[in-house]
């Protein structure tokens, strides 16, 4: 049997070769736990999360176009299905993408109006006035989940929005958090901007007169990025008299149009379904139009053309004017395309999560 | 009290008490304890940094594929074609400093299948650098041209204070001396720019961009000299500080201060009454402590010996003759031309006189660095002597140091240091290797036949009557064209123009509607100063601008060939059989420019008579210089030879062309 003596004042001294090795066993367990930490650091733990899932979020968003699908049917144009029947169901939209096709390469306004609050040519998500039930479904459908967010989309040229502006919010919303990923992506986006129709040259539906607008396809994402479908028409061509004074008496819209040019079948909007404004001041039909210099500003809001079923399928949105004395120079349908122009930006979009 | 330690034998490391095992547990849990709490990100930092760069590389991309060039320039695809094809590099920049964040540099570069040459340089990537490379079909092309050359790539640049010039004009010491460094730097891989000029007249008589003023220091390594403005003039090179390390700038000074490539003195001419073909020839350089070396060779041949004479002392071993410099005048056999000697000692030597024997010949006389000295009974006596100073001030060469920002309109750039070919042989090229030390290949019919000037920027055939013969293969006039139709650039003088130009349309007659590279009918002799001319920027007849030539673009002005600094706008005649020519009026090269012309007897021009032309075939170039040997009478009659060969790595642009575009990007 081994017997230790231990003399006075020897208690708790330990030998060098102990003391090396104990630090030798320290030192590798120090290296083996750092080299272990740096293998499994990227993608391991909530915060070590953030960052990819920050990025694949943000390449959802400026590379897919989204995603819908239901028992009705299936498709990317998940602007539509979103909160269509306006309580709260957004259960169809699957993934949230802004890309308007994979051949353009540009995001689409409509999109991005759907979800996102216009703040003056810059765009954020979410803002106080999301609802639950929304900012619940974006997160999913972003593939977000259990994630806070905050998104914002603001050209590239500082000069076309307020940059203070958006900055304050960004630090509002996001501010000075620990745990904060965000990843920034730069994409195109191209803006229809409709100019102003020329009374002089409309075409519609001959005898009686009445003016056709029609708005293609392609170009819905306008109705969705400016709440609804604004438009504007100077230069009348007044039908001397005599004859009943000149002016604006009815305004229908719909998606079809039989052979004489006329919509079929038609919704006529009443006065609280759309807005009229007569040298830009507010009024109400019937509008009389007695100068060819008057600027008639009609503006229909989503929600009346919601009132259309499907028309978001249709390969025209229409509107027809009826009016009195006023004259439609050719026979058929004076389209928006006619008139707008492409505006152009270039968009940088930023995800923070935390 | 001391304190002792019995432990019996085997004992050692042991542990001791329960106490080492609670001490050895808290400091592993407090290891422990430290570990989590360190911070655990860094690898996750970086490569979500990267993540995030390569972003940013592959939108800025995207963004500028899909945006619209100009409302004013409807034809072009998208704004980076636009950008590439009209060498808009500076709204380029502007367009990524406008999109990029604040912490991303970038530099871009431009890729022709060949070389990388930089157009936008904001310093090196610091390690983590990430390049993006995209192929560009551009509409015009300043590299990579698939379609026709158009010209030299000019462009806007800016160089930041601290930026290196190389001065090209009486501020240097040795013109020509520096071409040599020019080219050294080039091959560093750092770009070398020029500040292209008017070269044809002076400030006072109203020629824009004939000198730029610059607040310069004349001491770039020690700053010790105060800045003053001076005018820089004959397209001085500029290194932008912004591609320059602390490496780099020593690699420059060593070069600059010690040209050791570069020849002490030259014999120019050694002239006999008769002629010295096949004749044996002993040339005695004698030192003036009476040491002597000697040079035996065999006039037209090859064969060349260099020995120390029996009366040797040391100081001739340090004088270097360059045998392999030595060429013959081949129009002239009375003539031995070039004759290169170096100082390799660490002291000057001092040669007191050169004495030439060869049996039944007369020596007439010999001409050094450009002073004839007449011979006596075969022997020439240099009056003071002839020092070869060993690290002369006078052979560095000078280097400024910019005190303020340069921005200059028209620079261009090489895209590397040129690779030189002469045929059939050296000829005159030999002098202009010993002035500058410039090395070349000498390629004969053989080499041609299999193919190897793809291997060189340029081909030079000096003046030499061998050219008929030498072009009588159908095989190497075939290559010939075909080469510099796919972007080589031949400069031909004196006696081998013509027969270029008629051997090239007896070969390739269908190919365009002009008669050869360019259109060369008939040779003058002439030995009258040369005036360069070309067009004024707003079209008056400054400068010499002929109104009836036969050329299309602006001659001279602002063109890299004709970089010069004679404050008239001329430079010296040389005369022989062929130093001026004539273009065919039914048949040239509609796109040459001609840039410079002889004078007639009353200073006037002597045009149509030409004497230095260029123009593009297909993507290459084809330039004509008239007269003699170049480096015989004027360094800026010389300059046109290196001109000619920096020309030919000189940023160009092409009617189209396929890019290769590289951004690479990093944190700052």
């Amino acid at each position: 049997m081994r017997t230790f003596y231990l003399l006075r004042d020897e208690k708790a001294n330990i030998s060098m070769d102990f003391l090396t090795a104990v630090a030798v066993i320290i030192i590798a367990f120090v290296f083996a736990v750092s080299v272990l930490s740096s293998i499994i650091t990227p993608y391991s733990g909530y915060s070590k999360e953030l960052y990819p899932t920050a990025d694949r979020a943000v390449t959802l968003l400026v590379e897919d176009e989204g995603y819908w699908e239901s028992d009705d049917g299936e498709g990317t144009d998940w602007e539509f299905k979103w909160n269509y029947s306006g309580n709260y169901d957004y259960s169809n939209v699957t993934k949230i993408g802004f890309l308007d096709s994979k051949e353009t390469n540009t995001l689409d306004p409509g999109k991005i109006s759907t979800i996102m609050e216009d703040q003056g040519s810059w765009w954020e998500y979410p803002v106080p006035s999301s609802s639950n039930p929304e900012l619940d479904n974006a997160s999913r459908a972003m593939g977000l989940g259990r994630y806070n967010f905050y998104i914002q989309i603001r050209p590239l040229n500082e000069s076309k929005y307020n940059v203070s502006a958006a900055n304050q919010r960004a630090t509002e919303m996001v501010g000075d958090r620990g745990d904060v990923a965000s990843v920034v992506r730069y994409s195109r986006m191209n803006l229809l901007d409709l100019g102003d129709f020329d009374g002089a040259n409309l075409f519609g539906h001959q005898g009686p007169f009445k003016p056709l607008f029609g708005l293609d396809n392609d170009n819905f994402s306008y109705i969705l990025s400016n709440g609804g479908l604004e438009f504007i028409v100077t230069n009348w061509s007044i039908i001397p008299g005599p004859g009943p004074s000149p002016e604006i008496s009815d305004i229908s819209i719909g998606i079809g149009l039989n052979p004489e040019h006329e919509i079929t079948p038609t919704y006529n909007l009443q006065n609280n379904e759309f807005e009229i404004y007569k040298n830009g001041n507010l009024t109400t039909l019937k509008v009389p139009v007695l100068d060819k210099n008057d600027t008639i500003k009609i503006f229909i809001p989503i929600d009346s053309i919601n009132k259309i079923e499907n028309w978001e399928s249709a390969d025209f949105f229409y509107i027809m004017l009826d009016v009195r004395s006023l004259d439609v120079s050719q026979f058929g349908t004076t389209l928006f395309s006619s008139t707008s122009k492409i505006e152009r930006y270039s968009l940088k979009t930023t995800v923070w999560v935390w | 009290m001391k304190n002792t330690n019995n432990i019996t034998n085997n004992e050692t490391a042991q542990m001791m008490t329960i106490e080492a095992f609670l001490g050895a547990l808290l400091i592993i849990t407090a290891v422990l304890f430290v570990v989590s709490q360190a911070p655990s990100g860094v690898q996750q930092a970086d490569a979500q940094s990267k993540t995030q760069l390569v972003h940013y590389g592959e939108d800025t991309i995207d963004l500028l594929k899909n945006s619209p060039p100009p409302l004013d320039k409807p034809d072009y695809d998208n704004k980076l074609q636009y950008y590439l094809s009209e060498n808009k590099f500076d709204d380029l920049n502007e367009f990524l400093n406008d999109t990029l964040p604040d912490n991303v540099a970038y530099n871009v570069e431009l890729y022709d299948g060949g070389r990388y040459f930089p157009i936008i340089r904001n310093g090196y990537p610091s390690g983590n650098g990430i390049s993006f490379n995209e192929i560009i079909v551009t509409k015009r092309s300043p590299a990579g041209g698939v379609g026709h050359l158009t010209g030299t790539s000019i462009t806007y640049k800016s160089f930041d204070n601290g930026s290196l010039i190389i001065p090209m004009d009486e501020k240097q010491n040795n013109n020509i001396t520096a071409y040599n460094l020019i080219l050294k730097i080039s091959n560093l891989g750092i770009p070398v720019y020029q500040l292209l000029q008017d070269p044809r007249g002076n400030e006072s008589a109203g020629f824009m961009n004939w000198s730029l003023p610059i607040l310069t220091s004349t001491d770039p390594w020690n700053g010790s000299d105060e800045p003053d403005t001076r005018p820089y003039a004959g397209g001085p090179y500029v290194i932008d500080v912004a591609d320059l390390t602390s490496i780099l700038k020593n690699q420059i000074r060593g070069w600059a201060e010690n040209p050791i490539e570069v020849p002490s003195s030259k014999i120019d001419m050694i002239e006999f009454n008769s002629s010295m073909e096949g004749k044996n020839i002993h040339i005695t350089f004698t030192l003036n402590n009476g040491s002597t070396k000697i040079i035996n060779l065999t006039a037209g041949t090859p064969n060349i010996t260099s020995v120390d004479g029996l009366d040797s002392l040391n100081d001739s071993e340090y004088l270097h003759i360059d045998t392999t410099s030595v060429a013959y005048d081949d129009l002239n056999k009375s003539k031995i031309i070039g004759i290169v000697i170096f100082n390799q000692a660490s002291f000057d030597l001092t040669i007191s006189n050169i004495t030439v024997e060869s049996v039944g010949k007369k020596l007439s006389s010999i001409t050094i660095n450009g002073t004839n000295y007449p011979a006596t009974q075969n022997k020439v006596k240099i009056d003071g002597g002839l020092t070869l100073a060993h690290d002369s001030p006078s052979e560095k060469v000078i280097i400024h140091n910019s005190s303020e920002e340069i921005k200059y309109s028209h620079t261009t750039w090489l895209t590397g240091s040129p690779r030189i070919a002469v045929y059939p042989e050296a000829g005159t090229m030999t002098n202009y290797f010993s002035d500058s030390g410039i090395s070349y290949t000498v390629l004969d019919s053989n080499n041609i036949v299999n193919g190897n000037l793809g291997n060189y920027d340029i081909l030079i055939v000096p003046h030499t009557e061998m050219i008929e013969d030498s072009l009588s293969d159908v095989i190497v006039v075939r290559n010939m064209i075909d080469w510099v139709s796919d972007g080589g650039v031949l400069l031909a003088e004196c006696a081998s123009i013509k027969e270029i130009d008629d051997r090239v349309e007896d070969v390739d007659q269908d190919n365009h509607t002009w008669h050869g590279f360019i259109g060369v009918q008939e040779y003058f002799n002439t030995s009258n100063t040369i005036q360069l001319v070309g067009r004024s920027p707003y079209g008056d007849t400054l400068g010499k601008y002929l109104t009836d030539n036969l050329t299309g673009n602006d001659g001279a002005r602002l063109h890299p060939l004709a970089q010069s600094y004679t404050e008239d706008g001329t430079l010296p005649g040389t005369n022989g059989t062929v130093s001026a020519f004539r273009l065919n009026i039914t048949g040239f090269n509609p796109k040459n420019s001609i840039m410079a012309v002889p004078q007639n007897e009353s200073s006037g021009v002597a045009y149509p008579k030409i004497t230095f032309i260029e123009a593009p075939f297909d993507k290459g170039t084809v330039i004509y210089l008239a007269g003699h040997d170049q480096s015989t009478f004027s360094q800026q009659r010389e300059r046109l030879i290196f001109n000619s060969i920096l020309y030919s790595t000189t940023a160009k642009v092409y009617s189209y062309g396929l890019l290769e575009i590289r951004i690479t990007m990093w944190y700052k």
